[in-house]
């Protein structure tokens, strides 16, 4: 149940989970819909099939205190992605793993997207993606220079500030403006995975017609 | 850098990701919709996903002889898909209400496409014609405030609409 005792819109729910894995999943180099897990084969809607089944057989439970149920459930898939990410050696599935369901159920096994739609191996390196300095210059990379994002990364990765008053204070504005550049910056991150997966499909649509 | 455990690195890491995009519940629905939209989603493919693999867990408890955890039951019926048959009078009333928002939604686009956003200009060089009597000159007039008002009321309609 919801922390208002009512039971949520778990259609809203699958959408805004998805939406909160791609940007997870951006933030670790995983750009764009078909992207996995290196070494898993995990899609972002394996995650959130994860969680959400979780929540919905009482394995994750909710309560006010915790906060926000979308908190506490995006919470739990991102450190699924992380520890995913941490956990696998180096070796490349080559296709998404299946979800196990029962034979006789509705279920039907999913259409795999071609092969060549997966990321390269070399993509991402699973064991750099979560180490904190690495990630530190991706995000300095992702921001460009559009000062707005620059003086909200500075201020978070230089002077250590995390509440958005606080960064708010430091950068001379609301702190109504720094959520709006922390979307900014979410839209941001996610164009950069996208690009660079729409790059990539073309590279290979040239060289299998060169 | 001190060496810490995996937990205490990943919560550094989540601790700047918070600050830096946001925590998960910013992401409201809208903008869930436009990121989905523009990496490829389909969302109807996605929730029915979703079913699917929720029916397979439900499965376990109707082997058992079990009743469904509260939850489940009403994930499985936000999220069954509008192309399967329905279960109930209740389903069969969510279905058609889709179907009918589906269609009206169309109509209102192909509405908005055919009646402009922008101020409505007339062409006036009519004015300028040799030979037009004032009577002439008011007859037109009167046709181009007919048609401005006859627009302005659809886009109103239209408006009220939305």
């Amino acid at each position: 149940m919801s922390e208002q005792g009512q039971y949520p819109d778990f259609k809203g729910l699958t959408k805004r989970l998805t939406a909160y894995g791609l940007f997870v999943f951006a933030e670790f180099s995983l750009g764009g819909r078909d992207a996995v897990v290196p070494g898993t084969g995990l899609s972002v809607e394996d995650f959130v099939e994860k969680v959400l089944s979780e929540y919905a057989t009482g394995k994750i439970k909710h309560h006010k205190s915790r906060g926000a149920l979308m908190t506490v459930l995006g919470t739990a898939m991102r450190n699924d992605i992380i520890d995913a990410l941490r956990k696998k050696s180096h070796e490349l599935e080559e296709t998404r793993a299946t979800i196990s369901v029962n034979e006789d159920s509705e279920a039907k096994e999913y259409e795999k997207p071609a092969l060549d739609e997966y990321p390269q191996s070399s993509a991402v390196d699973p064991s750099s993606a979560v180490d904190e300095n690495e990630y530190r210059e991706r995000v300095r990379a992702a921001v460009g220079d559009e000062p707005a994002l620059r003086e909200v990364v500075e201020a978070v990765l230089d002077l250590d500030l995390y509440k958005p008053e606080d960064i708010a204070d430091a950068v001379g504005t609301s702190a109504g403006d720094i959520q709006n550049r922390k979307k900014k910056l979410r839209r941001r991150l996610c164009k950069i995975g996208l690009v660079a997966r729409l790059r990539k499909k073309a590279e290979s649509y040239e060289k299998s017609h060169s | 850098m001190k060496n810490r455990t995996p937990e205490e690195a990943r919560n550094r890491i989540n601790r700047l990701s918070e600050a830096l995009f946001g925590a998960p519940d910013e992401i409201g629905e809208e903008e869930a919709g436009e990121a989905l939209r523009e990496a490829g989603f389909d969302t109807e493919a996605l929730h029915e996903r979703m079913y699917r693999r929720l029916y397979a867990e439900a499965q376990q408890y109707w082997k058992a002889q079990k009743d469904l955890p509260p939850l489940l039951k009403k994930a499985l019926e936000d999220l069954h898909p509008l192309s399967s048959p329905p279960r109930n009078e209740a389903e069969l009333a969510r279905q058609a209400k889709a179907g009918v928002e589906r269609i009206v939604e169309k109509a209102k686009l192909l509405a908005s496409a055919l009646v402009p956003e922008a101020p409505l200009t007339f062409a006036e060089s009519y004015r300028n014609k040799q030979g037009l009597t004032e009577a002439d000159r008011k007859s037109l007039d009167a046709v181009q405030e007919q048609l401005k008002k006859k627009i302005e009321r659809l886009k109103g309609k239209d408006d009220k609409g939305r």
